[in-house]
């Protein structure tokens, strides 16, 4: 009877072991993946970074416009809470250390939102300052729900 | 870009995510919308014109 009952405890373990192993070696698989795509981005930045700053301004208005979907579903559905904890967070922190490429691609990750990507490059154009408080009026107007400290950053 | 630092926010965010099977999600989400982005980039450097 003994011998019947160990392997089947032995079995019930094995899995959850190896379900653990697998789980972590897939983490680790899929950062070597996102590693390779940051140096991929970093690349394409690179590049972009080299042109004039009229033409980084049409870049991130293209940006915008055509991946609109991506930032937007990045900010709130895709990484929901989690986002909007981290865009509140570097709201309250500096965005001044931080450059013009790295705010859009967090936006673009949804680690800041849209809302806190208008703040961050207002805060980072502060030449551009009366169409970018336009655009942030928009935009904080619909985020004053969830975002209660939104309409006292400017 | 500030890779280094990009990175780290990256680095936060993934460690606020509870568990290895939300860790793995998030990673693999952030990675496809990334490769997204670069294309779109991509595109954005060849449309506009210096």
């Amino acid at each position: 009877m003994n011998m019947e009952f160990k392997p089947n405890i032995k079995t019930e373990e094995k899995p959850t072991v190896e379900n653990n192993i697998t789980t972590k070696e897939k983490i680790d698989q899929a950062k070597e993946s996102l590693n390779s795509t940051i140096n991929e981005l970093n690349d394409s930045m690179s590049h972009v970074e080299k042109s004039s700053p009229e033409r980084i301004k049409k870049i991130i208005a293209y940006l915008k416009e055509k991946s609109g979907d991506i930032i937007r579903l990045t900010g709130t559905a895709v990484f929901g809470t989690t986002s909007l904890l981290f865009a509140i967070g570097q709201m309250q922190g500096n965005f001044d250390n931080m450059d013009l490429t790295t705010v859009t691609l967090a936006a673009a990750a949804g680690i800041i939102t849209t809302a806190g990507f208008e703040i961050a490059t207002h805060n980072l154009y502060k030449g551009d300052k009366q169409e970018i408080v336009t655009q942030n009026k928009d935009i904080i107007n619909s985020n004053t729900d969830t975002i209660p400290n939104i309409k006292e950053i400017k | 870009m500030n890779k280094k630092y990009f990175e780290e926010l990256i680095e936060k965010a993934i460690s606020s995510q509870k568990t290895d099977e939300e860790k793995l999600k998030y990673i693999q989400e952030l990675d496809s919308l990334l490769k997204k982005y670069n294309e779109s980039l991509k595109k954005a450097i060849a449309e506009i014109p210096e």
